[in-house]
């Protein structure tokens, strides 16, 4: 032993060591966990695709305008593929919540609680966000079609107003879901929404209810109030 | 009014029924029940006659209207033939419709054990007694089950049976029947027993699409069918109210639905006889019909513009781009695209591409686009030329119709 160290030297170097070698060991651990909950995950994102195309998901999909949906928001791959992705994700994250639980250490405890309080919201929000979507997609269609077929010059632009808005409504929901300031985007979207209507009526009321005639006949009115070929006996 | 059940005790057995659908047709019907009197008492002076009035529950007398109509009709006859023709009215069931009043009509020529029945719309101002013997005489006579109306009408009007439901039908089902959606039919005995036991009337049959189903049942269960010519035809104005999309989601995709009901019978590619035609057409004068073109294309170039999504959707490339090069210049839809077209929708519709009411709604600026295209090339012919070109586009959907089979059976 050296006489000029001190002895209480020794004594931390021999904890520093015996802790060391136990973090090393939760990291070790906690990285095969990691590994494993990355391969599950690889084999959910790569089974859940082909499961869902044998059960001719992507159709549905199509169908019922998701599709549609993904391509407006510029993701061009497959629906079957974007669900493997998110239950893949899913499943690393609760596969490596329950690898860190079984791990019982303070610190992954933390996680464990808090992640598994999250999951729940976090896929509450998803499916709202995906419902609102797909609401906004049907919404927006049917209003595109039958705006064009009334003959309303603006109806691209209508269209897209409710879409905004059904999306904006979606939106807001999931944020509160997932708890991210609630009171906020509950502000925001009655502001939004109240600002909207607010514009409406001050066009109607305010603005002078023969301005807003002529400029609504103008610019989304049809030319005529008969229907192009109301003179036939179609049937 | 009657149930079905005390009809059935007074009046059995009976040889032709003259079944008349109706909900708050109290201004026209009493013609029309009268008329169908007259129509037995001339045309089937040995058989027994029914005259059925199948009403919605119209508050305004519809059925008081028609029996007493149709009474003092059959007073005025020789006794011997007051005897042999009852009167009658129902209340039918189910969802309000004329699919629904026609359930009840069929449904009691099967428990009457009819050998005919002629179903007539209540709003019919044209009708005369022969139309009974027309529709029913060669049912009577064993020669035929179904027998089809074949109306004198302007060049112009019937444009959706003429640019779709015919032509479809046709190169699909066979047959030739020119007017599948008349409204007013023959029917035999038989044939009214296989309509009643359909399992359809809780479906959109029993509210709207019943004449297409009826005509396309016909022929996809090899049934004999005719057609039979009337004259014009006469009616209320349409409802104003109705708008052109909803009667296209009404008439094509019912059109469309029946393609799925039927498809194992069409894809084996087995059509039907082409349907004998009886009488003679008659020279009627049609009023003029006068129609802003113009706007009908303008309405057709702001759909293709803006639907632009939709159809690319529902059309392969080749068939989209040839859409946007018609509404691009001058030339209009020509009978080949438009075969297409209609193809290529029905096979959305069968994908479930989008929902089937946004996807039949959506093809009615290309409808009108058709139209207008249909009335410049016409504007100035007969109308049995008119007619010829009509004949023109149906031989070019049984062409186009082979792209039908083959994308049908990628689907299956």
């Amino acid at each position: 032993m050296n006489p000029n160290r001190p002895a209480d030297f020794d004594g931390w170097l021999s904890a520093f060591s015996e802790r060391l070698a136990i973090i090393s060991v939760e990291l070790l651990l906690l990285m095969g966990i990691i590994v494993f909950a990355a391969a599950i995950a690889l084999m959910v994102r790569a089974i859940v695709p082909r499961l869902l195309s044998l059960l001719r998901f992507d159709r549905l999909a199509a169908r019922i305008g998701l599709t549609g949906a993904l391509h407006r928001s510029s993701l061009e791959a497959a629906p079957s593929q974007y669900v493997g992705r998110f239950l893949a994700w899913i499943t690393l994250f609760v596969v490596f919540i329950a690898g860190s639980a079984s791990l019982n250490l303070p610190w992954t405890q933390r996680i464990v609680d808090r992640g598994l309080l999250f999951v729940p919201a976090f896929v509450s929000a998803v499916v709202i966000a995906i419902a609102g979507a797909l609401l906004a997609e049907f919404v927006a269609r049917g209003i595109l079609i039958a705006a064009v077929n009334a003959g309303w010059r603006a109806a691209s632009l209508i269209s897209a107003i409710a879409r905004v808005l059904v999306l904006l409504l979606a939106a807001a929901m999931a944020l509160e879901q997932i708890g991210v300031a609630p009171v906020v985007v509950a502000a925001t979207f009655s502001i939004l929404l109240g600002g909207v209507v607010l514009a409406v009526a001050l066009a109607f009321g305010l603005g002078g209810r023969d301005l807003a005639r002529d400029y609504l006949k103008r610019k989304f009115g049809r030319t005529s109030d008969r229907e192009p070929g109301s003179e036939l006996d179609h049937v | 009014m009657a149930d079905l059940s005390a009809l059935l005790g007074s009046t059995a057995p009976v040889d032709v029924i003259v079944g008349i659908p109706s909900f708050n047709n109290g201004a026209t019907i009493a013609h029309v029940a009268k008329t169908a009197v007259r129509g037995i008492a001339d045309y089937f002076p040995d058989r027994r006659g029914l005259i059925l009035n199948s009403d919605g529950g119209s508050p305004d007398q519809t059925p008081r209207a028609a029996v007493d109509a149709a009474l003092r009709a059959r007073d005025d006859l020789e006794a011997s033939a007051r005897d042999r023709i009852a009167v009658s009215s129902v209340r039918y069931r189910g969802p309000s419709g004329k699919g629904s009043a026609f359930r009840e009509i069929f449904e009691a020529a099967g428990k009457l054990g009819a050998s005919a029945v002629v179903v007539l719309d209540a709003d019919l101002r044209s009708v005369a007694p022969e139309w009974i013997g027309r529709l029913a005489g060669p049912i009577v006579s064993g020669e035929v089950d179904f027998v089809a109306p074949l109306y004198r009408r302007h060049k112009f009007d019937g444009t959706i049976t003429n640019a779709i439901v015919y032509p479809l039908t046709d190169a699909v089902f066979g047959g030739g029947i020119r007017q599948p959606i008349g409204g007013d039919f023959g029917v035999s005995g038989r044939l009214a027993g296989l309509y009643a036991s359909k399992d359809v009337w809780d479906t959109d049959v029993a509210r709207f699409g019943i004449d297409l189903w009826m005509t396309t049942t016909a022929l996809a269960e090899g049934f004999r069918v005719a057609q039979t010519h009337l004259g014009a035809k006469v009616h209320d104005p349409k409802d104003p109210g109705q708008h052109l999309a909803a009667m296209l989601v009404q008439v094509v995709g019912t059109a469309f639905a029946l393609l799925e009901t039927y498809a194992d019978v069409w894809t084996m590619r087995v059509l039907a006889d082409r349907a004998p035609t009886f009488g003679q057409a008659e020279p009627v004068t049609l009023d003029p019909v006068l129609v802003d073109v113009a706007r009908m294309e303008e309405q057709f170039r702001f759909g293709v513009q803006t639907l632009d999504r939709i159809y690319g959707l529902c059309l392969p490339s080749k068939v989209w781009a040839d859409l946007r090069a018609s509404a691009a210049g001058d030339a209009g839809i020509s009978d080949t695209l438009w075969a297409q077209i209609i193809i290529h929708f029905a096979i959305a519709f069968h994908r479930r591409s989008l929902a089937r009411d946004q996807l039949v709604s959506s093809l009615t600026p290309l409808y009108l686009g058709r139209t207008a295209t249909f009335i410049r090339r016409n504007a100035d012919r007969s109308d049995d030329e008119a007619e010829a070109d009509v004949q023109a586009l149906a031989r070019v959907f049984a062409d186009v119709v082979r792209e039908l089979h083959r994308l049908w059976k990628e689907e299956s």
